[in-house]
């Protein structure tokens, strides 16, 4: 259960070059930051692995090169979140768009009883009892996350591609959205994209820096995370990197 | 929760609603005056029945497919201009065919109303594409075809006097010339509904997730729009411009099912379009006949359904749903 990317290229109209030429190989049962500047192509990335955008280069998941099958077949086992932008008249309730994220793995018309077995697990797992009947578009930032994650699982894919999970979270929501995340990593290939290097080294077992849609650095957290230089360098800021009870720590100074 | 049961329920209900006003209407005017009718009449007075249910659930059906494969609230076939855009070529078909023939009229009336679809989607997405946009887009180019149309008419008059009807939208010239067409509408909305309602409802989130939950977003949204752009067309060669259908009975089904889930919205959608239709006609040929004159029913649900659609436009504004 890998997903390998080869030569990966992802170029938008008017050629911006987003991802250029990108080898990497993100493995079971490891979830895989991917941190790097504004601009520095880390949701192009993430988008061409699960074939939502047109690249060049290959890409396999499960040893199944990704652009020759169809939508359908990568959605049964592959998950990709990232921010909704749900119209406020026709909005879904969360029960209604948890059921509706399991399309792709059932198959009649209507839902069938694994259906609702699947949803009512992930509710209580996730605690999302409360939230259930609400509209998704009336859902606070944290609430939406939790829901988008939730989302994601209903299908029980092998593969979860987040984009910034942690946007728009405030501390307790993102420390929060970084347990559900470990917990669910265990037999599964999970990427996310982030920001905040604090939540990073949190969360993730390996890290992948980008800039201007290149690979500068990847490694395991601790290891790539202290060669604070090439993170100094792509930012622009002081970075300061301590190890405190076995945890790694960032700070950016700011001011230098 | 709303459970799936309460959903089929509200379904059966309203299927019930029907039935028992086309039981009810039908068996009251097909029997009306009784002693004095020839066969031709209870013949045009079942075909118009008929009509209305069949025209209103084709109109409901082709409102939630724009509704759901636009993601916008506010349209319809005549809010989008592709009324006025088949109407248009209609009458310039009229004008040279020297009699009635359904699928050449049906042909024109597509050409026309697709013409004006793709026109209004044009505009729309060059101004940003919001849901206020189609709206603006498709008055403008409602207005421009309904000029033309209506300068035909003024043409068209002296050769048929019955085509002025179309303007407004009215069931009075229905004949059974229409039916095949109508049934093989009402089959080919039903067969796509069921193969379009699961896509639809994933392109409510967005193209992106559309695509990661195994639809290609384009693809589904072409062909829901296509059959509704082109069934909503055919009404209007044979019944005209009735506005406000298509736009009304997605909002009251999903006011009644509590969902937007295009599954049980679309069907319940249909049947709803049918007893709105069936009801104003009614009140058009009936109450109104005996006392003004038979009002086009397009004159009736315009101006039943145009205070909805205000009050949809001020709610959007306001931001709250529905």
């Amino acid at each position: 259960m890998t997903i390998k990317a080869m030569g990966l290229r992802v170029v938008y109209k008017g050629g911006v070059v987003a991802v250029n030429g990108v080898d990497i190989v993100f493995r079971k049962g490891v979830v895989t930051g991917i941190v790097g500047p504004n601009g520095a192509g880390k949701t192009s990335l993430l988008k061409a692995l699960a074939r939502l955008v047109p690249y060049q280069g290959l890409v396999y998941i499960d040893g199944y090169e990704v652009s020759r099958r169809p939508y359908s077949f990568i959605a049964r086992m592959l998950s990709y979140t990232s921010d909704l932008d749900t119209p406020s008249f026709l909005s879904y309730t969360v029960y209604e768009a948890l059921l509706l994220s399991r399309y792709p793995v059932s198959r009649g018309f209507l839902e069938s009883r694994r259906d609702y077995e699947v949803v009512d697990r992930i509710v209580g797992e996730l605690g999302l009892e409360k939230l259930v009947d609400r509209r998704l578009n009336e859902l606070s930032s944290g609430e939406l996350r939790r829901v988008l994650f939730a989302m994601a699982l209903a299908r029980e894919p092998d593969y979860l591609l987040l984009d910034e999970p942690d946007s728009h979270l405030d501390l307790g929501g993102k420390a929060e959205i970084s347990r559900i995340i470990r917990r669910y990593s265990s037999g599964r290939t999970i990427v996310l994209t982030t920001h905040d290097l604090l939540f990073a080294v949190n969360t993730v077992d390996y890290v992948v820096v980008m800039d201007s849609g290149r690979v500068v650095l990847a490694g395991k957290v601790g290891e790539a995370i202290v060669n604070k230089g090439v993170l100094e360098k792509i930012y622009g800021v002081k970075i300061e990197a301590v190890w405190r009870n076995g945890r790694l720590l960032i700070i950016p100074l700011y001011h230098g | 929760m709303v459970s799936t049961k309460y959903r089929l329920w509200v379904f059966t209900i309203t299927l019930t609603t029907l039935a028992i006003l086309v039981f009810v209407l039908g068996n009251y005017f097909l029997s009306q005056g009784a002693s004095s009718l020839t066969s031709r009449v209870y013949e045009y007075r079942f075909y118009r029945i008929f009509i209305a249910v069949a025209t209103g659930m084709i109109l409901g059906f082709t409102g939630s497919y724009m509704q759901a494969s636009l993601r916008n609230p506010l349209v319809d076939h005549y809010i989008l201009g592709v009324g006025g855009g088949a109407l248009f070529t209609v009458y310039l078909t009229v004008m040279f065919l020297p009699k009635t023939i359904p699928w050449i009229i049906s042909l024109a009336a597509i050409a026309g109303g697709f013409t004006a679809l793709f026109l209004t989607i044009a505009i729309a997405e060059s101004i940003g594409g919001s849901d206020i946009a189609y709206v603006l887009s498709g008055i403008g180019v409602s207005a421009m075809f309904s000029g033309l149309s209506i300068t035909l008419s003024f043409i068209i008059s002296t050769k048929n006097p019955y085509a002025i009807h179309l303007l407004l939208g009215s069931l009075i010239t229905v004949s059974r010339k229409w039916f095949p067409a109508v049934i093989v509408l009402l089959a080919i909305l039903w067969f796509s509904y069921i193969l379009l309602s699961k896509p639809l409802n994933t392109l409510l989130l967005g193209d992106l997730y559309s695509k990661q939950l195994g639809f290609n977003p384009r693809l589904y949204r072409f062909l829901a729009i296509t059959i509704a752009g082109a069934s909503a067309s055919i009404t209007v060669a044979y019944c005209g411009i009735i506005g406000f259908i298509g736009l009304v009975s997605p909002h009251i089904a999903r006011l009644l099912l509590k969902t937007v889930d295009n599954r049980f919205v679309i069907p319940v959608a249909g049947l709803v379009g049918s007893i709105l239709l069936l009801l104003t006609d009614n009140i058009s040929r009936v109450y109104l006949a005996s006392s003004i004159g038979e009002v086009p029913v397009g004159a009736l649900t315009s101006a039943f359904g145009a205070p909805f659609f205000l009050v949809l436009l001020v709610r959007r504004f306001r931001g709250r749903g529905l």
